[in-house]
């Protein structure tokens, strides 16, 4: 072994500290591959990335024999500026995945079917050139051209012209011609120059990569046939965009707040993180978050004062704090100040009584003059998800009719199971508007000893109004707490609703589909807040 | 993001080093600029959601008013050359949103208004400008759907196209023909024509039309429209509510349920109507 380990150890921090210690368990240096824990996955690797721990095995013999010793430090810091600089994190890594397959679809290469798997290669070859120039570029320049001198030696990708292209790309950017491929055909040679001239405006503020990769692929995509060419001009995995052992919703939590809805489902489905309908429920929960009421620890008041600790009781002290039960408890013998007890005293946090939250079952207008939910955000099914969730998060039941004709609607029996309301609450049918008179009956009749709130969320545009209007008014007496709210999407005023108004509602008449989100967060407030 | 920090000798410490980086990235930003065209406008923009003008200004490699312009010009004029290439609906809204953006720096930079070249449709989308600043675009003829959800825009053109000024407001339009359903649900718009389709300001409200010859339906459902013409088509003024129409020389026939008060020339027939009807003098 040419390095002894303190030698290694040298190397490792040194990259460390050039990556700013990044937030990852060590890398190990794994001396012997065969009889390591993880020798299948090392086998003829230059290190793996172990997903169970979170953690990089760097495969010491390996890269000692193909690559040369000289070059493991630039490959520990090729390795560990992923999780410093790019992708850095599953998120960003989506973001590019999603916006390569949209530049994919755009530059429509040779007819070919574009997946998600391509456009994943893509981002990792885009992550892996803004890393070795950022390397580059802050003094392992040298290292960093040693290093690819190798990898083309062990790889013997020579033929391939995606290697070449990708190593002219780098003599482009490091600004080293030919110092790694040398003569190139005119075409590729100019297509070199191009990506690297966008390349180096800001090649490390994440908030341009995603400008930067599409337009990467525009010209990456005449240079090779199988998306696996890709993943062979790189030295290593580094995991971050791996899905496996990671919750979905987790991953794509807050990218709703970026993306559309189209885009966004076609992400889910794309990684293989779930289904259409499952996607919806994510993109309206992640929408709907901001709004919601969460639960608030309630305020305590001061109360009475109560024996805290004990003390010594000392001559000096009034003689009625005096515990002598106690004293003679824990002693035996009251012996003042040496035995004698007396309790230091504090003053009780008495909970102040939280007025129990009503449980909330909505109802919602899924006809055809309601906005889709499935094609693009429907202001309607965001407040009910608003609603849901504030209720749920205050620990109250959530029913759900979402209704269209006498044919078609669905109903949610009050649970403390959101994520059944949320399932159905981006249910469309798209027909008419007839007010499901039974499961609102049904709905009211169950646990008639809690109170609810019924929260109806419609356009107004009802065929059977004045029974909708009396059911509505019968719904409310079944308990005296019982109260209602009508929310009129896309009216100033509603004629309509003033007979619901005379069956003890509160109407909330919305002319802009936006502000409703606000009203309803409101109204959500003023119940669990 | 934190940045990785430098911890060898030939580090970017060194002045040299960050000038020239600097420099580097002045000039890759210059180049950029340069070359940007309208394939890798349509590169950057691509998505399987509705464009929106935020979005088409974030694709714009430029921050400065002047830039933009002189950028938006550039692309507005490369699509206009080859605009029957651009056969999808998101690729005309985006160039539509660059005829926005356009006329918003323009107006931003103190110049009156802002002269395209001809068929573009979706001029001056969304465009915003305020009561003090109205913005003004100028053309010969200006495609479909011009000055959707538009507000406080100013259009003078020879001819505008189908759809135009659709959930407007406060915009001004002078022309000598316009296409059908002109300022569809739009609010407090004001027509100059010689010619108009039919559905003119069709669910409008306040609005106020200047035409010589329009088609049929005028002023279907508006409310409060106030119109100036000489011919008109079938069934003027259907369910309008207050309105106030001169018809100067004939009406083929007047609408339906509408309410209101019609002036109308001498000779013309006595119409039953809910109109109140009154001869011009």
């Amino acid at each position: 072994m040419p390095y002894s380990e303190p030698e290694l150890e040298a190397i490792l921090s040194r990259a460390r500290a050039f990556c700013g210690y990044p937030r990852i368990m060590d890398p190990e240096f794994v001396l012997s591959p065969s009889s390591h824990l993880h020798a299948a996955k090392l086998k003829d690797q230059f290190g793996i990335w172990e997903p169970a721990e979170n953690r990089i095995y760097l495969n010491v013999p390996e890269i000692m024999e193909k690559l040369g010793m000289q070059n493991l430090e630039a490959v520990c810091v090729y390795q560990l500026l992923h999780y410093a600089l790019a992708p850095f994190d599953i998120r960003t890594s989506l973001r590019l995945i999603a916006s390569g397959k949209l530049a994919l679809e755009e530059v429509k290469d040779k007819g070919r079917m574009v997946t998600f798997e391509e456009a994943r290669s893509i981002q990792r070859l885009f992550c892996d050139m803004v890393n070795v120039t950022y390397a580059a570029r802050n003094g392992m320049k040298e290292e960093m051209i040693s290093l690819y001198h190798a990898l083309d030696r062990a790889k013997g990708l020579r033929a391939s012209k995606m290697w070449k292209f990708v190593l002219g790309c780098f003599e482009e950017m490091w600004g080293c011609p030919n110092a790694l491929v040398g003569k190139l055909q005119h075409e590729m040679r100019e297509d070199a120059r191009c990506v690297s001239r966008r390349f180096l405006e800001k090649p490390f503020a994440a908030s341009g990569w995603e400008q930067k990769m599409r337009f990467l692929v525009g010209y990456l995509h005449k240079y090779y046939d199988k998306p696996e060419e890709m993943d062979k001009s790189r030295i290593m995995d580094h995991g971050i965009d791996e899905m496996r052992g990671r919750a979905p919703e987790e991953i794509l939590r807050s990218l709703a707040h970026e993306m559309g809805m189209q885009d966004f489902k076609e992400l889910v489905g794309g990684i293989g993180a779930g289904g259409e309908s499952e996607a919806l429920v994510w993109y309206y929960r992640d929408l709907s978050r901001r709004y919601e009421v969460r639960f608030r620890s309630v305020l305590s008041e001061a109360g009475e004062e109560a024996p805290h600790a004990p003390l010594a009781w000392g001559m000096g002290d009034p003689f009625e704090h005096l515990d002598l039960p106690y004293t003679l408890y824990t002693s035996g013998k009251a012996v003042p100040t040496l035995t004698t007890k007396q309790w230091e005293k504090t003053r009780l946090d008495v909970v102040s009584k939280r007025k129990t939250p009503p449980d909330v079952i909505i109802i919602l207008d899924a006809s055809g003059s309601m906005t889709n939910p499935t094609t693009e955000v429907a202001n309607a099914v965001l407040a009910g998800f608003v609603m849901a969730r504030s209720a749920g998060n205050l620990g109250a039941k959530v029913g759900l009719v979402v209704y269209s004709d006498q044919q078609r609607s669905l109903v949610v029996k009050p649970s403390w199971e959101i994520r059944k309301v949320e399932q159905g609450l981006v249910t469309y049918y798209g027909g008419g508007t007839v007010f499901p008179v039974r499961e609102l009956l049904n709905l009211s009749g169950i646990e008639p000893h809690r109170a609810k709130h019924f929260c109806l969320i419609s356009d107004a545009e009802i065929t059977n109004l004045s029974e909708a209007a009396y059911y509505l008014g019968e719904a409310l007496q079944v308990h005296p707490d019982n109260s209602g709210s009508v929310f009129l999407v896309d009216q100033e005023y509603s004629e309509k609703a003033e007979a619901i108004r005379d069956a003890g509602y509160e109407i909330f008449p919305v002319s802009r589909g936006e502000d409703l989100i606000r009203i309803i967060a409101g109204k959500a407030q003023e119940l669990y807040g | 993001m934190k940045f990785p920090k430098p911890v060898f000798k030939r580090s970017s410490e060194s002045l040299r080093d960050l000038l020239e980086t600097n420099r580097a990235e002045e000039e890759a930003r210059a180049t950029h600029f340069q070359d940007y065209d309208l394939a890798e406008f349509f590169l950057n923009l691509r998505s399987r959601d509705r464009i929106s003008k935020a979005r088409v200004r974030k694709a714009l490699p430029t921050s400065d008013d002047r830039e933009l312009v002189e950028l938006l010009h550039r692309l507005v004029d490369e699509a206009a050359s080859n605009y029957i290439q651009l056969r999808m609906q998101w690729q005309r809204e985006a160039v539509g949103f660059l005829t926005t953006l356009a006329v918003e720096a323009t107006s931003s930079l103190g110049e009156e208004f802002l002269e395209l070249p001809g068929s573009l449709d979706y001029v001056g989308l969304q465009a915003e400008g305020t009561p003090e600043k109205r913005l003004m675009i100028k053309g010969g003829r200006i495609g479909n759907f011009a000055g959707l959800k538009a507000r406080y825009l100013n259009i003078k053109a020879t001819s505008v196209g189908d759809y135009c000024f659709r959930r407007a407001v406060r915009c001004n339009i002078e022309t000598q023909t316009a296409g059908k359903c002109l300022g569809e649900e739009g609010e407090d718009l004001r027509l100059t024509a010689s010619e108009a389709g039919d559905w003119l300001m069709l669910k409008s409200k306040r609005c106020y039309a200047d035409v010589h010859k329009v088609g049929r339906l005028a002023g279907l459902d508006s409310h409060k429209l106030t119109m100036h013409v000489h011919h008109t088509g079938a069934e003027l003024g259907a369910r309008a509510k207050d309105a106030v129409i001169y018809v100067y020389q004939d009406a083929k026939s007047l609408g339906l349920r509408g309410s209101g008060v019609i002036y109308i020339g001498k000779g013309s027939p006595p119409w039953r109507t809910t109109f109140r009807v009154e001869k011009l003098p």
